[in-house]
């Protein structure tokens, strides 16, 4: 449905206030009564979301901050002291939660504000345990109080796996479970965690591991998450299985117990089952000697990766930004949202908007495809240019950022 | 035209209504009760009672009655009555069959069609169940409506010409809902509802219960909660008790001969609980209370200043404590406009109306949200691996039904000739937390690189709250539905006509009996309770009106039903 048609069904034009949009359609069910007319209602429901979405947007994009263009245009030359004010920066903005406005003058809220700027300093300063424990007590009061300002769930979730390879146990769990009764009843994980549901499934692995597990593995499973290191992670904890045999197998039996995807298949690596290991020794029948060419590079390629996986396991103050460089296109991308509303062309608009999230929230994984997507719509030609000149530079910056994964 | 009911099938009490002129009203059982007891029992000689007597049974054959049968629906779980193993279907549909005879004695015409109401909470295997229930009673679901909606129906029936945002609270004897609703332009809009599926004034009752129990257990060594006739007999003074926290300070829970110790002595319990002790047992209790609360006002995208009215319905709404919390949290009083108990069987009489058409109820219009996320499972790709289990949400909570979404997954391994289709509903990004509905395999997939083909998933979820599930390979177009395979408790056609065939061969006492079996089941349950020269009188009552039954004369056995239920309510009040 185009936002032309959208309009139709609801009998109004794009000079409308949302308010009226909402007495349309309120007007319009009578005559299509989810009992009598279920198909009628269905297409009303989806003209009137789509209004209010486009309608509630261009609030959004009018109001966007005028300086957000030459923010992304420092950021040129990204240093890993940029990622972390990212994060920050998304952490101690004002953003109200979903349609609830703060009232700005209440002096509650600016005392909140100071509290989330500190938590952000610590953050900044890359103090992570000295950060954990305030930011627990501010989700513990923003379960009561449903107008706060939400602190940035993905920051909390780097924070977490950060406490954990650093063997924090204690403040992990405290911070753990102030975070999850927020999430409960923030509108629960999927809503707030959208995207970044495989390093919050890891944090979660993690909290409800036990603590007897070996800090090593704990170390490396928190790397798995955090970072992008995930392959590196895995090498390291095959190592491990192979250094200290009857501690893997210790921590293997723990890990199996838990039974989820994820803690198999990292006991699989540390201590494999005997019916794996028949598996990984069945080329050795066909051909002896490229079995062990094979395992000489697997080795060598092993022991690379580990020396370097371990530089950078003691070098605790760098930080890894979700992706830096896609940040710079997500102004564009609201450019080019903003251009196409201007146009009428609903779709690509709430599609551009669609890129310009994910490129905030750095996803190289969904971002590629979403902007292959908006080069794909039909648009005017000077538009449909720039969707595509964008699509090239988002593919590019993802592409960067996947190279730059330490 | 024909007549549709509603009908309110609790954990603890059912109602049946009916809109009669424009007005809910409650139809009478055969005891002239409106509130029939959600409770089955077999007899001794194996004849099935239902509501009121069966009720009064639990105490005195707590093995042969079952009650909060409701709490079991949609799973395989069986219920002893006395030699006899029921399924939570067929013990509903005694009690919906019970509701159906008395709704068509009060109106004098056959009654076929319902509209029945779950909690908000319920999932698709407990719906099912809930129309297999009906369907085994000889009942045709109409339409089957979220509780808390139709308790904000019937409320909204009277408020419809008037524009406001209220939050409906409903905490009934097993569950506890919340409902964030706008009345505008006569339109009822539900913005959101949540829930707790295990919240309601039994699990209030089993704490004060165990509160009792701690303390006989710390003053003479023996453990009441071991015994299930002492167990029993606690549970039910303690629901008395806490009924009269309601409006006292304290309350006395005393039990005679309850149990022998273990120098075989009888024992008698007299525990007098204060509100301030029977509050703080309640504490964590109270604190669930305030987790659906605010995450249905986060769902609706209000502040809770902007709520202009807190309505309290279902019977556990009484309590002090549960309208303080409210009080605390909104910051206003709740307002109580409805008759507790009545309300959601009002609101089902009021849907009943619409879907038969009442010119009373023409200009009413309800919209209702999915209470819980609907998705399937999916592997994403996470660095150069994949992250397996992951929950896919299509048709998410809060969406306003009848709805349709429809959603494109794409193979992840080359070759990959089939898809694994679970469908889960829940909260959570884990599927391995939430709840499974069904699976199935969608085959016939081209050979073709990871990532080349695709499925459409389409979820329907209609305005029953039932979902249907329908795949298409895009490349090819071929289609296929998902037909839910032995979820668990999950019946059949066959299987229900065969449940049917067996209810139908169950003896009852006949409904003009009824009367006279329940007054006697009271009776027999407070003699355990009493003791000394009151215990000796009702003993001589009880005998006499059993051998007035002997001789089957009606008046001399009203009469003496009379005596005997006036002696019953005279030792319990003096008590």
């Amino acid at each position: 449905m185009t936002l032309d048609q959208a309009l139709a069904e609801l009998r109004i034009d794009r000079s409308t206030e949302p308010q009226q949009a909402r007495r349309a359609y309120l007007r319009l069910l009578k005559e299509h009564k989810p009992e009598v007319d279920p198909e009628g209602f269905q297409r009303l429901r989806a003209a009137y979301e789509l209004v209010c979405n486009v309608l509630g947007r261009r609030l959004v994009v009018s109001a966007a901050p005028p300086n957000a263009r030459a923010d992304s245009a420092a950021g040129k030359n990204p240093t890993p002291k940029m990622a972390v004010a990212e994060i920050v920066a998304v952490f101690t903005s004002a953003k109200p939660v979903r349609g609830v406005a703060p009232t700005e003058s209440s002096p509650t809220v600016d005392r909140d504000q100071e509290r989330r700027e500190k938590i952000g300093a610590l953050l900044r300063a890359n103090k992570w345990s000295e950060a954990a424990e305030p930011l627990a007590d501010y989700y513990d009061f923003a379960v009561g109080h449903p107008d706060a300002p939400a602190p940035d769930p993905r920051a909390t979730v780097n924070v977490l796996l950060r406490l954990h390879e650093q063997g924090l146990l204690s403040i992990a769990t405290r911070l753990d479970r102030s975070f999850m009764q927020w999430l409960d009843t923030s509108g629960g994980e999927l809503k707030v965690l959208a995207g970044f549901a495989p390093q919050w499934a890891i944090a979660r692995e993690l909290g409800a591991l036990p603590s007897t597990l070996s800090p090593m593995v704990r170390r490396a499973m928190a790397r798995a998450g955090r970072s992008r290191e995930y392959d590196d992670a895995l090498i390291t904890l095959r190592e491990l299985g192979q250094l200290d045999k009857r501690g893997a197998k210790r921590d293997a039996r723990l890990l199996r117990a838990r039974g989820t995807p994820f803690a198999t298949k990292v006991a699989g690596l540390l201590a494999p089952t005997w019916r794996q290991r028949m598996q990984q020794r069945k080329p050795a029948r066909r051909s002896r000697w490229r079995y062990i060419w094979v395992a000489s590079l697997l080795v060598a390629l092993g022991r690379f990766l580990f020396s370097t996986a371990t530089e950078s396991a003691h070098d605790h103050t760098r930080v890894v930004p979700p992706a830096f460089g896609t940040l710079r296109w997500a102004s564009d991308a609201q450019a080019l949202a903003q251009d196409g509303e201007n146009a009428g062309e609903a779709d690509l608009t709430l599609e551009a908007l669609k890129l310009h999230d994910l490129l905030v929230g750095g996803d190289c994984d969904e971002a590629p495809i979403l902007a292959l997507r908006v080069a794909a719509m039909s648009a005017p030609p000077d538009l449909k240019a720039r969707s595509r000149a964008l699509s090239a530079h988002v593919m590019e910056a993802c592409h960067e950022s996947s190279q730059n994964r330490p | 035209m024909k007549t549709i009911v509603g009908i309110d099938l609790g954990t603890t009490y059912s109602l049946v209504a009916i809109l009669q002129d424009g007005v809910p009203v409650i139809l009478p059982n055969a005891l002239g009760e409106l509130l029939t007891p959600s409770a089955v029992s077999a007899s001794d000689d194996g004849t099935i009672l239902v509501g009121a007597p069966a009720r009064a049974r639990a105490t005195t054959h707590p093995t042969a009655t079952a009650m909060a049968f409701k709490r079991d629906m949609g799973t395989d779980r069986k219920l002893h009555l006395g030699s006899r193993a029921m399924t939570p279907q067929e013990l509903s549909s005694l009690v919906l069959g019970a509701l159906k005879r008395d709704a068509e004695a009060t109106l004098g015409r056959a009654v076929d069609e319902a509209v029945i109401t779950v909690p908000a909470y319920f999932g698709d295997a407990q719906r099912q169940a809930t129309r297999d229930a009906a369907a085994i009673a000889g009942l045709h679901v109409e339409r089957i409506i979220n509780e808390p909606t139709a308790a904000a129906l019937a409320y909204g029936l009277h408020q419809r010409h008037r524009e406001l945002r209220a939050v409906v609270l409903d905490l009934g004897g097993g569950t506890f809902d919340v409902t964030v609703l706008e009345i505008i332009e006569g339109v009822i809009e539900i913005q959101a509802s949540a829930g707790d599926a295990r919240l309601g004034g039994d699990d209030f009752d089993e704490a004060l219960a165990n509160l009792v129990a701690d303390r006989v257990k710390a003053a003479h060594q023996v453990d009441l909660r071991g015994d299930p006739h002492a167990w029993a007999r606690l549970r039910a003074a303690a629901e008395t008790a806490k009924k009269r926290l309601s409006s006292d300070a304290c309350a006395t829970v005393a039990l005679v001969d309850v149990l022998r110790t273990q120098e075989k002595r009888l024992l008698s319990v007299e525990e007098t609980i204060t509100r301030t002790e029977a509050e703080e047992a309640w504490a964590p209790l109270l604190a669930r209370l305030a987790g659906p609360i605010r995450r249905a006002i986060r769902d609706a995208k209000v502040a809770p200043q902007a709520i202009e009215e807190i309505l309290l319905v279902g019977g556990s709404t009484r309590m002090p404590c549960v309208a303080r919390l409210t009080a605390q949290t909104f910051g206003k009083l709740p307002l109580r406009k409805l008759p507790p108990d009545e309300a959601v069987a009002m609101g089902a009489a009021v849907q009943a109306a619409l879907k038969g058409g009442d010119a009373a109820v023409e200009d009413l219009v309800v919209t209702d949200v999915a209470p819980f996320s609907l998705g399937i499972e999916t592997s994403v790709p996470f660095a150069q691996q994949r992250a397996e289990g992951i929950f896919s949400p299509i048709l998410e909570r809060g969406t306003v039904i009848p709805a349709s979404r429809v959603q494109r997954y794409s193979t992840v391994a080359e070759g990959q000739r089939m898809i694994h289709v679970k469908v889960y509903q829940g909260e959570h990004s884990l599927c391995a937390d939430n709840q499974l509905l069904g699976d199935y395999k969608v085959t016939g997939i081209p050979s073709a690189p990871a990532g080349q083909e695709s499925i459409d998933v389409r979820f329907t979820y209609d305005i029953n709250g039932i979902l249907e599930v329908e795949t298409t390979v895009v490349s090819t177009g071929k289609k296929a539905a998902l037909v839910v395979e032995r979820t668990p408790g999950r019946m059949s056609k066959e299987e229900v006509e065969v449940a049917r065939r067996i209810m139908a061969r169950l003896k009852f006492h006949p409904r003009e009996a009824l009367p006279n079996v329940t007054a006697l089941a009271r009776a027999d349950a407070l003699f355990v309770e009493l003791s000394g020269s009151d215990r000796t009188l009702l003993a001589g009552a009880i005998g006499t009106f059993r051998a007035t039954l002997e001789g089957q004369r009606e008046p001399e056995i009203t009469a003496a039903r009379e005596k005997l239920l006036s002696l019953v309510l005279s030792v319990r009040r003096s008590e």
